[in-house]
């Protein structure tokens, strides 16, 4: 594969004949295209507009690089265990774009090789975004945005209880979500169920109250889960959020249901046309003035350790140019990695500007964990149910979900 | 095959009778091979890699080198300590029962009640089949809004007859999430048995029943003295199916619970999907997958037995 590197700046004349005479070759499955400039990607936009959106993305750095790309895109809970299946039978695509917490596990397995071994620039990039796809103090990932959490709020129930401004303590957060509640709606909805969304928007509260999910039964997150089974005791949040996923918190909130929301910027496309008017602000820390501590999500390039990694670099370090990245982060709501187009993309996506600032207290779930991090995360998240729906007391819960993740 | 008049009339009945026997268990086999070569590549060796699976330590690393250490049967013993695990057992038995013990009796029930036709009773039947073609996917989703606290139509009509005063948290409680999934899985269930009690209800000799009547049997004697007995075979074959599809069950209660609230619906299927594919921990995914299968495979040979002896029976 190394012999025909660089072909992505031959005329389009050479390329064909590298073509036909790779065709000669025709014992070496798939070798004809792959050699001839040809990356194989896989991703999970499957839904209509993801999809569009990452077949014009690779359109611009097709034409830019003349790299073709051959793209596969498969549901998100399928993305990893399509990869492994595709490692198992030789036929690894060159590039993955994957959420960032699998960057962990497939870097363990050597499905993936470091980003700097391939020499792509990371020049110019968020640092802490960068450290989110890091593992064993390498980077895996060149993610070019990344989308996160805040709080979303409907401003008609916000003036109708006469609230001026939206929360931005633990305290205010509580006492307007009983303020807001009344029949037949909550004060506020987030997902709480029982797979890794649950986990994901807790950890904005653990995370900011100082705790973490490397010692589940910390007094911080002990004091977290006790403060927002609260909010459920108080009757401003369904009991329901056990049940709930990302789009079912959602849909509570843009039917009317819920008057604020703990939500994804994903969500911005779909809420645009919503017949509620909202606004978007950062997620309340437990006291004034702090940064809050957020997870990121979002999609991450990773270079599998079979790929040519010359086209690799050539096809990377397109999407990673200031207008690319720009142009991503707006066609796909993320906030873009590197500071240099921020001024740009706030101008040009105002709704998005909440979720840039907290960005800067970007966290990640898994550089610390690592493989271990989906235990932890069930056992976590198994926890937090128990305490929302007063079953247990937070201390045990989460003294028998450590028990349960360290194995002990 | 063919028995001819020679056969008949031989003086040496036993050894005509051997040979006859040994070809009656040899002819069966060839005819069989073929099912046989599909079984061993189809199902035997997903099985076996399972097993194999179950020894090793599996990592995503794997994948790529092929490389597994052997660790003998550590992940079974691990599991054992495994509070999550004895605990999923248990609410395993508890679904498997449960659902069983409510499939069948209803299923019975309708059987019996569509037995003596009334008008419309077949278009009525045919609708009582519904749950059965529909997708799982589909069945638990709308039990999902079914159930939903807030929004529900359960929690809505219960309030509406003022049955209850306070909505039931049916799948956001852990006391309720487990009976919320057996109702939803007997549902899905009922069709399969009442449709097969039904044929074997139709099949059934009149005369007998019909003695029965006159010797003055009141039909709840009829049900459980006549139908029932004469029914056994068919309730062994409804029973083993049911139980091996129970215990498995995992698209219905992952769309209705996703295992929770706290594990509260967490059965030895949707951990093993845990373990797998969240965890990536194979070994351990694949070691109770693979106690699944020793779990289906005692009630099998425990449904081959009965129908043996059935079959012996019939001979006679």
């Amino acid at each position: 594969m190394t012999s025909n590197r660089g072909q992505s700046a031959m005329p389009i004349g050479r390329r064909l004949l590298l073509l036909s005479v790779s065709a000669l070759a025709a014992t070496l499955p798939m070798a004809g295209f792959a050699q001839a400039a040809t990356l194989t990607t896989i991703d999970y936009a499957t839904e209509s507009s993801g999809n569009a959106m990452m077949n014009n993305m690779m359109k611009v750095c097709s034409d830019q690089t003349g790299i073709t790309i051959d793209r596969q895109a498969v549901p998100y809970p399928e993305l990893v265990q399509k990869v492994l299946q595709a490692a198992s039978s030789n036929s690894l695509p060159d590039l993955i774009l994957m959420d960032n917490s699998d960057a962990a596990q497939l870097a363990d397995g050597g499905i993936i090789v470091p980003i700097t071994d391939v020499g792509v620039d990371l020049t110019g990039f968020n640092p802490s975004i960068i450290q989110v796809g890091a593992y064993k103090g390498k980077d895996y990932t060149m993610q070019a945005g990344v989308n996160t959490l805040a709080l979303w709020y409907n401003t008609d129930m916000f003036k109708a209880a006469g609230i001026a401004n939206p929360p931005t303590t633990w305290e205010e957060l509580k006492a307007d979500a009983k303020k807001l509640t009344s029949k037949g709606v909550y004060g506020l909805s987030f997902p709480a169920v029982a797979t890794e969304e649950g986990t994901f928007h807790a950890s904005p509260f653990i995370w900011s109250n100082g705790g973490d999910f490397q010692t589940l039964n910390s007094p911080q997150n002990v004091e977290t889960l006790n403060y927002i089974a609260g909010l459920l005791k108080d009757g401003s949040v369904s009991k329901s959020v056990v049940t709930w996923a990302g789009d079912d918190a959602n849909d509570q909130f843009i039917s009317g249901r819920a008057a604020m929301m703990i939500g994804g910027s994903w969500h911005l496309k779909n809420n645009e046309k919503a017949s509620i008017h909202y606004n978007i602000v950062s997620i309340p820390t437990p006291k004034a003035g702090e940064q809050v501590k957020v997870p990121v999500g979002g999609e991450a390039w990773a270079v599998s350790a079979t790929a040519d990694k010359g086209n690799a670099k050539t096809f990377l370090d397109c999407l990673a140019q200031d207008p690319v990245v720009l142009k991503w982060a707006e066609s796909g709501n993320y906030v873009p990695s590197k500071a240099s187009v921020l001024d740009q993309f706030r101008k040009d996506v105002p709704d998005m500007v909440p979720f840039i600032g907290s960005t800067a207290g970007a966290v990640s779930r898994t550089s610390v964990l690592g493989i271990a991090y989906p235990k932890y995360s069930a056992a976590f998240s198994a926890a937090m149910q128990a305490v929302l729906l007063g079953t247990k007391d937070a201390k045990a819960a989460l003294d028998e979900a450590e028990a349960a993740a360290t194995g002990k | 095959m063919v028995l001819t008049v020679d056969t008949i009339k031989a003086p040496d009945t036993t050894r005509v009778r051997r040979k006859f026997n040994l070809r009656r268990r040899l002819v069966p086999f060839t005819f069989m091979a073929p099912a046989i070569v599909f079984l061993i590549v189809m199902f035997g060796y997903p099985l076996f890699y399972n097993l194999e699976m179950s020894l090793q330590h599996v990592t995503v690393g794997t994948f790529l080198t092929g490389i597994a250490p052997f660790v003998g049967f550590d992940n079974y013993t691990d599991l054992l300590s495994d509070p999550l695990f004895i605990s999923s057992l248990q609410r395993t038995a508890i679904f498997t029962v449960l659902s069983i013990v409510g499939q069948m009796s209803i299923g019975m029930g309708l059987a019996l009640f569509f037995w003596r036709a009334f008008p419309f009773s077949t278009a009525i039947r045919a609708m009582m089949l519904v749950p059965w073609l529909l997708p799982l996917v589909v069945s638990a989703t709308i039990f999902r809004w079914i159930f939903d606290l807030d929004a529900g139509v359960l929690n809505y009509l219960l309030e509406t007859l003022n049955i209850i005063q306070d909505p039931i948290p049916w799948i956001t409680s852990v006391d309720y999430a487990m009976p919320a999934t057996i109702i939803t899985n007997i549902w899905v269930g009922i069709p399969f048995s009442m449709a097969v009690f039904y044929s074997g209800l139709q099949s059934l000799p009149k005369e007998i029943l019909e003695a029965a009547h006159l010797d003055g049997a009141t039909s709840w004697q009829r049900f459980w003295r006549v139908i029932l007995p004469m029914l056994a075979p068919l309730t062994g074959v409804v029973f083993t199916l049911s139980v091996t599809y129970t215990v498995k069950v995992f698209d219905l209660i992952y769309i209705l619970t996703a295992g929770g609230p706290a594990n509260a619906t967490q059965t030895l299927a949707t951990y093993a999907y845990q373990l797998s594919f969240r965890n990536l921990d194979w070994g351990h995914g694949a070691a109770i997958g693979n106690i699944l299968v020793v779990i289906s495979l005692c009630f099998a040979v425990f449904y081959l037995r009965s129908f043996k002896k059935s079959l012996a029976a019939e001979d006679v």
